[in-house]
């Protein structure tokens, strides 16, 4: 039994983690483009922000089952088969994006506009207005955002692995669903809360830590 | 150093169109402390804008050190800025930074190495005097020391100019005397020219050299603080210099005070005159001249840049005709006398 919980627990870290990965890198720059075009920012493109916008509307409306069955053909296209635990990532990675970047967004856009002001008087590009300044300003409402967003995906991984993507979501399928032994099911979701408490403390920890002091930001 | 020429600035709300600045040329020297004072809504805020183009005018010409602003394309613009130090009402410190690193951030950007942001960034911390808090985060300062650490911010890259965006404004007394006091010492430490907007008088006549009076969208009136403080031509300035407190009437004097001359009433003035009149005993003259007594009710002489300015509120008892003619003979000389109203005599 330790063995498979073990085995099971892996898989899940796996796909949470990498999904994880994969949405800083592509939710972060897609949530920054979303706040420096809106309007009256100091990059204000309305077409763009408009069609990101759309875009990123559209895939957070659609339910999380529905979007792992639309997204079994790119799957099959980017992993090359459309099950197990690595093939999870693609759903979870569409899943977690929109919500990331939106929680991206609103951190930047909290960012006083007077700081990009200031960056513009003292001759600072767009690129170094984002980097040197709105993203550092903006890392500990990201932070947070992050901790949300491995939540999330932590609890959508249990739903690709009951739909057969393995980790724990699938262990709690096969043994308590089809056989019914309680003593997986219970140890399972005692691991669930434990990892659901581990990443808020670390990511409260984390954001705490780049906060100084009593922050206005 | 800073030349403006005709500039105008239109901006769109929905349906109306208002006219923030309405043809604004200003000329200032090298090594200036220039100082344009306003109400809310004056255009101030645009004017000093307009001048690193962070909010572009409509038209016109903008001058800095012999560079011309406005035509300039975008990445020459950002170049030119690095010559502009400006401060700002709200200060924008970074609080991901510390000091240091907050005063670093312009030689960062323009991608100095790291050896150079050392060695420019150490005098400045020396200069503004906060070279104990250099590895502090700006939530553990005050207000006044926060806006030093953007002073030395504006100042890291050598510029030719600092302009101000009302840098005192919600400053308590004590920060924005220091401040103020640290703006005139850069000036004359560094030769630096710096344009400052306030809807503040008393910034004006604690540090400029010169100042303009703008007023919805156009400079009413210009000239030295002494001018300004001694000859105040339009009724806005005169707004201005009375709403420091102590060149108004003492409240008790303003409730008996009536508008129209009569028999039995005293022409109470206010005399404004500056540093080389200040030296001439005009009042006793006058009083020695014309058969008449003058009853000082409040004076007071302080220092305003390049010198000291001294305003008497007096009541002048006699015989009219000789009032008449003791304040005509006031007014031919170099000050400024101005009937306030007329008082019942104390008899």
């Amino acid at each position: 039994m330790l063995h498979e919980i073990l085995n099971a627990l892996e898989e899940t870290l796996f796909m949470v983690f990498s999904a994880g990965l994969l949405t800083w890198i592509v939710g972060l720059p897609l949530g920054t483009l979303l706040a420096i075009t809106g309007p009256k920012k100091f990059l204000a493109k309305p077409l763009m922000h408009r069609t990101l916008e759309l875009l990123i509307g559209a895939t957070q409306s659609l339910p999380y089952i529905a979007l792992m069955v639309v997204a079994i053909p790119l799957t099959k296209i980017l992993v090359g088969s459309a099950e197990g635990c690595i093939a999870a990532i693609v759903p979870l990675t569409l899943a977690s994006i929109p919500h990331f970047a939106q929680l991206c967004r609103k951190a930047i856009n909290r960012v006083p506009a007077g700081l990009t002001e200031t960056a513009q008087a003292i001759g600072a590009s767009p690129f170094q207005i984002v980097t040197k300044i709105l993203i550092p300003e903006a890392i500990p409402n990201i932070i947070s955002g992050l901790t949300g967003t491995l939540i999330h995906l932590l609890s959508f991984s249990t739903i690709a692995g009951a739909l057969g993507s393995g980790g724990l979501g699938g262990l709690i399928l096969h043994k308590g669903y089809h056989s019914f032994q309680l003593e997986y099911v219970l140890t399972t979701v005692v691991i669930l809360m434990v990892l659901v408490q581990l990443i808020q403390t670390c990511g409260n920890y984390i954001a705490n830590g780049s906060i100084h002091h009593n922050s206005n930001a | 150093m800073i030349s403006i020429n005709d500039l105008q600035k239109i901006v769109k709300k929905g349906d109306t169109v208002v006219h923030t600045l309405k043809g604004i040329t200003l000329n200032i020297e090298q090594g200036q402390i220039f100082g344009v004072v306003g109400r809310k809504g004056a255009g101030k805020s645009s004017l000093i804008r307009s001048i690193n183009l962070l909010d572009p005018p409509s038209s016109g010409a903008v001058t800095v050190d012999s560079c011309v602003l406005t035509t300039l394309s975008t990445e020459e613009l950002r170049r030119a800025r690095r010559n502009i130090g400006m401060i700002f009402q709200h200060i924008n410190l970074l609080n991901s930074r510390t000091v240091f690193e907050n005063i670093a951030l312009p030689l960062e950007v323009s991608r100095a190495p790291s050896h150079t942001i050392e060695s420019l960034v150490t005098p400045l911390l020396a200069l503004t005097g906060l070279a104990d808090k250099a590895h502090l985060y700006p939530n553990d300062l005050t207000m006044g020391q926060k806006q030093k650490v953007a002073i030395a911010r504006a100042l890291v890259l050598q510029p030719k100019v600092l302009l101000c965006d009302e840098a005192t404004y919600g400053l308590d007394h004590k920060a924005k005397h220091s401040v103020l006091q640290l703006l005139s010492e850069i000036n004359q430490k560094l030769n630096l020219t710096i344009l400052l907007i306030t809807h503040e008088i008393d910034v004006i006549k604690a540090i400029c050299d010169r100042a303009a009076v703008l007023h919805q969208g156009e400079i009413i009136e210009e000239g030295t603080v002494l001018e300004l403080f001694s000859h105040p031509k339009a009724e806005i300035t005169r707004d201005f210099i009375r709403s420091e407190a102590r060149s108004d009437l003492p409240t008790v004097l303003k409730n008996r005070l009536q508008a129209q001359p009569h028999e039995n009433l005293s022409p109470i003035v206010r005399i404004t005159f500056a540093d080389p009149t200040l030296e001439d005993p005009y009042i006793a003259e006058v009083i020695q001249t014309f058969s008449l007594s003058i009853n000082i009710i409040q004076a007071h002489l302080e220092p305003i840049r390049g010198g000291r300015m001294g305003i008497i509120i007096a009541e002048m008892i006699g015989d009219n005709e000789d009032i008449q003619q003791a304040i005509q003979s006031l007014s031919e000389k170099d000050l400024h006398i101005e009937v306030l109203g007329y008082a019942p005599r104390n008899s």
